[in-house]
C-alpha cells in the first residue's frame, strides 16, 4: 500500500517536475541560453498570485492566469533587454557572459523578493480551500489533482502548438538548423521571445500551483528550478517536450519510491547523484552503445567531415 | 558610386563587356568579412534578368562570403548592392526572402529531424495566403515528384542528393526571383548533378528565374550558366562569357 | 571608525581566499565552475566535525578537508572536462546542491543548525578571539594569494591564460590541456576548502547557509566584477563587495537583515551591469600591463611592411608560374620524416579517409589538394591525432606514432598550423610565440615552485627565441602588441612564428594562404619558402594553386578519400583524367 501512496505523491510531484522542465527545457534547447534566472519569474508568479488573493480579492483562477502572465512579460522582457544583446557583444564568450547575466538577476530578483517578504511577512495565497481527497487507501489534495491535470494539460498544448502550427514549425525549424532558418527567411529573434514567453509561462503557472501548498518564500523555486534544469539534461537536449516531460515524471516517482529506503532529507543527494553519475558515464557514450545511430548523430559527423 | 571593374583592378583584361544596365541585381564595389577582418574585396558583379551567372574559384576565394553579404547574412564594410533598382545593402535576410532572393547554403540546407512537407512550407514562411502556398506546393510536387511522393519522411534520412532536391523545392516555395546557390553539387553523384543542373536551367528559362551559382565543378556549370566569374584570394581576377570560358584548353590556371 | 572593525576585515581575508582562487580557475583558466562554496563546505565542516566529535586541532581538520575536495574535484574534473563547456556548470551546480544536500540533512553535521566550534584549536592555541583570530587569517590569505599570483603569472600561468583563449591552439603546441584544467581545479578547490575552514572558525559554526549556492555567486560575482584574470581586479571586488554590507549597515543604517538582502541585489545588479558595459571587468586584465620585453636590437628588424611593398609592387598574372624545383626522384638517399600508410577513417558510414597513403620527405614542401571534401583537412586531423584513426599506422621518424595525442606528437615534432588561426587573442604577441617554445620548466607546478631559477633563466631564452622567430617573419616591433587587435595577415604571420618557435621538424600547414590577399599571400610564400631552407620538413593543405606551384616539391592528388596520383604540379594538371575529377569536365 505505502508503494502505491508514494507513487501517487511521485505522480503528483513529477507532473510540475515536467511542466518547469518543459518551459526551462524549451528555453535551453531552442536558444542554447543556460536560463538560471527561470527561478524569478516562477517566484514572482507565485508572489503575484498571493498578493491579488489577500489584498485585493482576486478568485484564485485569475490569479493564476494574471501570475502567469506577469512570469510571461518578465521572461519575455529578460530575452529581449538582456539576453539578446548580449550575445553579439559577447562573441566567443556569449554562453558564459548570458549565464553570468542569469546568475546576476536570479540574486537581485531573490534579494528584492527577500526584502519585500521581510517587510511584508509570509505571502500566501488564500482563495483555494484544500480539501483532502482519498482514493481507498490512497490520500492526496484537490489542489494535487489540479496540479497534474493542469500540468498535463498545458505540455499537450504546448507539444500540439510545436507540432502541428506554423509558429511550432518556425520553431522547429530554428531548433534544428539556425541558418537554413535564416535562409528561408525566419526571425530567430522574433522565435527566442516567442519561447521565453511560453517557457516562463509554464513556470509562472508552475510556481502559482506549488505556492498555494507552500508560501511564496525569496529563493521559492530554486530547488524545483534547478530540478528542472536536471531533467531537461537528462533528457537530452534534442528530446521532444513529450519526453521531457516523462522524464520529469518518472524523475518524481523515482524519487517518491526512494523514499521506501531513505529518508525525504536525501531527495536532492539522490536527484543530482543520478545526474552526476549520468554524466561521470556520458563522455564514454555508454547510452549510444545500446541504441542505433541517430539522425542528429549522423548529420552532425558529416558536418565533422565537411569541416 | 560606380567602382573600377575588379578584373582590371587584378591587373587582367576583361574578356566580357556586357550590359550593366538594367540588372536585377548589381554588387559594386563590395568589401566584407568577419569581425573587423576582410575577406573579400572590392567586388562588382551583376546578374541580369533571367540570366544564369556562375562565380568559380578555389575553396577559401571567398564566394561563399559574396553570396553571404548579398543576401544580408554579413554586413558589407564597404560598397554598395542593388537589387530592383533598391538599395538593398545590410538589408535583413528576412527582408530579401519576402522581396524574393532564395539563398540554398552549400551544407545543412534541409531541417533534418522535420518532414519533407513541413520542409517545403518552411520555404513558404512569408506567403500568408494558404492558396498560393497550395499552389506553389503543387508546382514543386510537379517538378521534384519525389518530393510529393515522400512528403511525410524525415528530411535526415535522405540522400545527400536528395536533400539537394529538396532543399531546390523549399527554395522555390518562397516564389523567388533570384537564387543563390552555393556549390550544388558538393558531394552528390555526377548523374544527379547532370539532373539538378538541368532542372535549375529549366525553371530559370521558363520562369524568368535568375540564379548565382557557386561552383567548383565548371564542366556541369558550363552547361547552364550564361557567365562566369573568376575569383582568387578574395577578388574577382576575370570575367567571361560561358562561350569563351568553354574555349579555354584548361582551367587549372584559374584556381 | 566602526565600518572596518576586525570582524569585517577578518571577513574580507576569507573572501580573498574564495574569490583569488576562483580567479584561477574561472579568470585565467576560462573554466566556469560555479560551486566554490561547496568545496569551501567540505572545509569548514570537516574542521568543525572532528573538533565536536574528537576535539581535533584545526590543522588536522584543514588537511582532511584538503584531501577529500582534491578528490572531489578530481572525480568531478575528469568526466566535466571531456564534455562541452555548459556540463562543467551543471556538474558543479550538482556538486553544489549535493554537498550542501548532504551537510543540511545529516544529524552528525547539526542538520540545518550546523556545528559549533567555538573553542577550536590552531597548533594547539585557541584562536576564537578577534587578535589570536587575525593573523592566522592574514596569513592564510597571503599564501593563497602569493600562490595564485604565482600559478598565474608566470609560465604556468601563461598556458592557462591559452587555454582560456583557445584550447585547440594550446594542445596542438604539445600542452596537455585536460591535465591542466584538472590540476587547477582540483588547486581551486584545495584552496576553497582551507577558506572554508577559515570561514567556520571566523563565524564559530559550519553552516549550511554559510556555503550555499548564493554563497557561491557571491564568490563568482568577485571575480567577474573584478575583472577575469585580474588579481588587483579580484582583490579590490572581494573588499568591496563584503565591505557593502557593513557600508549599507553603519553608514545608510539598515538592519543588518536588510542590509545583506541589499547587498545581494547591489552585487547581482553590478554583475549584469559589468557583464554588458565592461564585460572584463572593474580593472580588465592587461590595465595593469604584464611586462612588456626590451626589444634591444630586433626593433631594428626588417618588418613585414617593407615585403609587403616589395610584394604589391610585383606583378599579376593568371597563368601558373612554375619555378624550378629540385626532382626529389633524383635527390640520392631520400630520407622520409612522416609516412601514412593505409589510413582509414568514417563517419557515419561515409569514407573520409579512405586507404591513404603518403610520404613527406626531409626538407622538401609537399602539398596534398584535391577537389572539395577529399578529405584533406581530415588528414590533418588523423595525422596530428586529434581524430582517432579507425586504421592504417603514421610512421614519424621510423616509429609508429598512430593512436597519439597532438600535444604528444607536438612535443615529438609534428606541430600544425590552423586555417583560422587560432591565436590567444588576450595575449601579447611573444607569448604568443613563448607558446609555441617546448619543454619550459616553469610551466609545471614543481618546477615552478622547486626549481625558480632554472624556470627563470628558460624564460629569457625563451623570449630570446620569441624575438628571433618574430623577427624572423617580420613582427618584432609588434612583440608587445595585444595579438587580438593585430590585422588578419599579421596574425597569420604570428602563426607561423608560433609554429616555428616549437622547434617542430616537421610542420603541417592548413591554408596558409587563405583570407589574404595578394600581398600577404605573397610575403607568407617567401616566408614558408625559406623555412625549407631552414631544413624543415613541411606539408600544405591548401586551394588556391597557384600557392601550390610556387611552393611545392611534390603533389599528392586526393580523390574521394586517398591519393590518385602524385608528383609536380605541372604534371598533374596536364593529366586530363585529374582535370576531370577536380573539375567535372568530360
Amino acid at each position: 500500500m505505502q508503494v502505491l501512496q508514494l507513487t501517487v505523491n511521485g505522480i503528483i510531484n513529477g507532473s510540475s517536475y515536467a511542466l518547469l522542465a518543459v518551459g526551462f527545457g524549451l528555453i535551453l534547447q531552442v536558444t542554447g541560453r543556460f536560463h538560471i534566472a527561470y527561478t524569478i519569474t516562477y517566484a514572482l508568479a507565485g508572489y503575484t498570485a498571493s498578493r491579488l488573493t489577500t489584498d485585493y480579492g482576486a478568485s484564485f483562477w485569475v490569479a493564476l492566469i494574471v501570475g502567469m502572465l506577469v512570469a510571461t512579460v518578465v521572461g519575455v522582457l529578460i530575452e529581449a533587454y538582456i539576453y539578446w544583446p548580449l550575445g553579439p557583444r559577447a562573441g566567443n564568450f556569449a554562453l558564459l557572459a548570458i549565464f553570468t547575466a542569469a546568475l546576476g538577476l536570479l540574486t537581485v530578483g531573490q534579494g528584492a523578493l527577500g526584502l519585500i517578504l521581510i517587510n511584508s511577512g509570509t505571502a500566501q495565497i488564500s482563495g483555494f480551500n484544500i480539501a483532502p481527497e482519498q482514493i481507498g487507501q490512497v490520500f492526496f489534495i484537490n489542489l494535487d489533482v489540479y496540479t497534474v491535470i493542469i500540468s498535463w494539460a498545458l505540455i499537450v498544448i504546448v507539444a500540439l502548438v510545436l507540432g502541428r502550427t506554423r509558429l511550432g514549425r518556425m520553431v522547429r525549424a530554428v531548433r534544428s538548423n539556425l541558418t537554413m532558418s535564416v535562409a528561408v527567411g525566419a526571425s530567430p529573434r522574433m522565435i527566442y521571445l516567442v519561447i521565453f514567453g511560453i517557457g516562463s509561462a509554464l513556470g509562472g503557472v508552475g510556481g502559482v500551483l506549488t505556492s498555494t501548498k507552500a508560501a511564496v518564500a525569496s529563493d521559492s523555486g530554486q530547488g524545483a528550478i534547478l530540478y528542472a534544469l536536471t531533467i531537461a539534461f537528462l533528457a537530452g537536449t534534442f528530446a521532444s517536450v513529450i519526453r521531457i516531460a516523462f522524464v520529469g515524471l518518472g524523475l518524481g516517482i523515482l524519487e517518491s519510491l526512494a523514499n521506501l529506503w531513505v529518508s525525504p532529507v536525501w531527495d536532492p543527494v539522490i536527484i543530482y547523484g543520478l545526474l552526476l553519475v549520468y554524466a561521470a558515464l556520458k563522455p564514454f557514450d555508454v547510452v549510444s552503445k545500446f541504441r542505433r545511430p541517430t539522425l542528429r548523430s549522423a548529420s552532425a559527423s558529416a558536418s565533422e567531415m565537411a569541416s | 558610386m560606380e567602382s573600377t571593374d575588379a578584373s582590371e583592378a587584378a591587373g587582367t583584361a576583361t574578356a566580357y563587356e556586357g550590359p550593366s544596365g538594367d540588372a536585377l541585381l548589381a554588387v559594386h564595389g563590395v568589401t566584407t568579412g568577419y569581425g573587423s577582418k576582410s575577406v573579400v574585396f572590392d567586388v562588382s558583379l551583376h546578374v541580369q534578368p533571367g540570366e544564369v551567372v556562375g562565380i568559380i574559384g578555389h575553396n577559401g576565394a571567398g564566394k561563399t562570403t559574396t553570396l553571404r553579404v548579398i543576401f544580408g547574412i554579413l554586413q558589407a564594410q564597404k560598397g554598395k548592392i542593388v537589387y530592383l533598382d533598391q538599395d538593398i545593402t545590410n538589408r535583413s535576410p528576412r527582408k530579401n526572402v519576402q522581396g524574393g532572393i532564395a539563398l540554398i547554403p552549400s551544407e545543412q540546407f534541409v531541417f533534418a529531424d522535420m518532414s519533407v512537407r513541413d520542409n517545403l512550407l518552411l520555404g513558404a514562411l512569408n506567403e500568408r495566403s494558404s492558396s498560393v502556398i497550395n499552389e506553389r506546393m503543387a508546382e514543386v510536387h510537379e517538378l521534384l515528384p519525389i518530393l510529393k511522393e515522400r512528403s511525410s519522411q524525415l528530411a535526415g534520412t535522405f540522400s545527400g542528393g536528395q536533400q539537394r532536391l529538396l532543399s531546390l523545392g523549399t527554395a522555390l516555395m518562397s516564389g523567388p526571383r533570384l537564387l543563390l546557390l552555393d556549390e550544388p553539387s558538393l558531394g552528390i553523384a555526377p548523374a544527379l548533378v547532370t539532373s539538378l543542373f538541368a532542372t535549375i536551367k529549366r525553371f530559370a528559362l521558363e520562369r524568368g528565374l535568375s540564379v548565382l551559382v557557386l561552383e567548383q565543378n565548371i564542366g556541369q556549370l558550363l552547361r547552364i550558366v550564361d557567365r562566369v566569374y573568376v575569383m582568387r584570394s578574395g577578388s574577382f581576377i576575370l570575367e567571361e562569357t560561358a562561350e569563351q570560358m568553354k574555349k579555354r584548353d584548361q582551367y587549372w590556371d584559374l584556381f | 571608525m566602526t565600518l572596518l572593525t576586525f570582524s569585517w576585515i577578518d571577513t574580507i581575508l576569507v573572501y580573498i581566499m574564495f574569490a583569488v582562487s576562483l580567479n584561477l580557475l574561472i579568470g585565467y583558466t576560462g573554466v566556469f565552475a560555479v560551486a566554490p562554496a561547496a568545496f569551501g563546505a567540505i572545509g569548514g565542516y570537516s574542521a568543525a566535525y572532528l573538533f565536536v566529535n574528537h576535539g581535533t586541532d584545526l590543522v588536522i581538520g584543514m588537511l582532511v578537508g584538503i584531501v577529500i575536495s582534491a578528490m572531489v574535484a578530481f572525480l568531478m574534473g575528469v568526466p566535466a572536462f571531456r564534455l562541452p563547456t555548459v556540463w562543467v556548470i551543471l556538474l558543479t551546480l550538482g556538486i553544489q546542491q549535493v554537498i550542501t544536500g548532504i551537510f543540511a540533512s545529516i544529524n552528525q553535521f547539526g542538520a540545518g543548525y550546523g556545528l559549533q566550534v567555538g573553542k577550536i584549536t590552531f597548533f594547539g592555541a585557541t584562536i576564537n578571539t578577534s587578535t589570536t583570530l587575525f593573523p592566522v587569517l592574514l596569513i592564510f590569505a597571503v599564501i593563497i594569494t602569493l600562490l595564485c599570483w604565482r600559478l598565474g603569472e608566470s609560465p604556468y600561468g601563461r598556458v592557462l591564460r591559452g587555454i582560456r583563449d583557445n584550447e585547440q591552439a594550446v594542445r596542438a603546441l604539445g600542452r596537455p590541456v585536460f591535465r591542466y584544467k584538472v590540476a587547477v581545479l582540483v588547486s581551486t578547490s584545495v584552496m576553497a576548502s582551507v577558506a572554508g575552514s577559515m570561514m567556520t572558525v571566523l563565524n564559530g559554526v559550519a553552516q549550511p547557509t554559510l556555503f550555499s549556492f548564493s554563497a557561491s555567486v557571491a564568490m563568482i560575482s568577485m571575480v567577474i566584477i573584478g575583472g577575469r584574470g585580474s588579481l588587483a581586479g579580484t582583490l579590490l571586488a572581494a573588499i568591496l563587495i563584503t565591505l557593502l554590507t557593513p557600508f549599507l549597515e553603519h553608514v545608510v543604517s539598515l538592519r543588518s537583515s536588510i542590509a545583506s538582502l541589499w547587498q545581494e541585489i547591489i552585487y547581482g545588479a553590478l554583475l549584469v551591469v559589468i557583464i554588458y558595459l565592461r564585460p572584463r571587468g572593474i580593472i580588465p586584465e592587461g590595465l595593469i600591463p604584464r611586462r612588456r620585453i626590451p626589444l634591444g636590437a630586433y626593433a631594428a628588424a626588417e618588418s613585414v611592411t617593407a615585403r609587403l611593398e616589395s610584394a604589391a609592387a610585383r606583378p599579376r598574372t593568371t597563368a601558373i608560374p612554375r619555378p624550378e624545383r629540385v626532382d626529389l626522384d633524383v635527390v640520392p638517399e631520400r630520407e622520409v620524416v612522416l609516412r601514412a600508410d593505409n589510413l582509414y577513417k568514417s563517419f557515419g558510414g561515409v569514407h573520409a579517409v579512405n586507404g591513404l597513403s603518403f610520404e613527406l620527405q626531409k626538407g622538401a614542401i609537399t602539398a596534398l589538394v584535391g577537389p572539395n571534401g577529399a578529405g584533406k583537412t581530415t588528414v590533418f586531423n588523423l595525422l596530428t591525432g586529434a581524430i582517432p584513426v579507425d586504421s592504417g599506422t603514421v610512421w614519424l621518424d621510423g616509429e609508429d606514432v598512430t593512436g597519439l595525442k597532438p600535444d604528444v606528437l607536438a612535443r615529438r615534432g609534428l606541430v600544425r598550423s590552423f586555417q583560422d588561426v587560432k591565436l590567444f587573442g588576450d595575449l601579447s604577441v611573444y607569448e604568443n610565440v613563448m607558446l609555441g617554445v617546448q619543454h619550459h620548466p616553469g610551466e609545471n607546478g614543481v618546477g615552478l615552485f622547486f626549481r625558480p631559477g632554472q624556470s627563470r633563466s628558460f624564460e629569457r631564452q625563451a623570449r630570446e627565441r620569441a624575438l628571433e622567430w618574430l623577427s624572423f617573419v617580420g613582427m618584432a616591433s609588434e612583440a608587445n602588441r595585444t595579438a587580438g587587435a593585430l590585422g588578419y595577415g599579421q596574425q597569420k604571420l604570428v602563426a607561423v612564428a608560433r609554429v616555428l618557435a616549437s622547434e617542430a621538424r616537421v610542420l603541417l600547414l592548413d591554408e596558409p594562404a587563405s583570407g589574404i590577399d595578394h600581398s600577404w599571400v605573397d610575403v607568407t610564400l617567401d616566408l614558408i619558402s625559406e623555412i625549407r631552407s631552414t631544413g624543415r620538413t613541411i606539408c600544405v593543405v591548401e586551394h588556391n594553386l597557384h600557392v601550390v606551384g610556387q611552393l611545392a616539391d611534390h603533389v599528392y592528388f586526393m580523390e574521394l578519400g586517398r591519393v590518385t596520383a602524385e608528383g609536380g604540379l605541372a604534371e598533374l594538371t596536364s593529366d586530363p583524367r585529374l582535370a576531370e575529377a577536380y573539375f567535372g569536365i568530360d
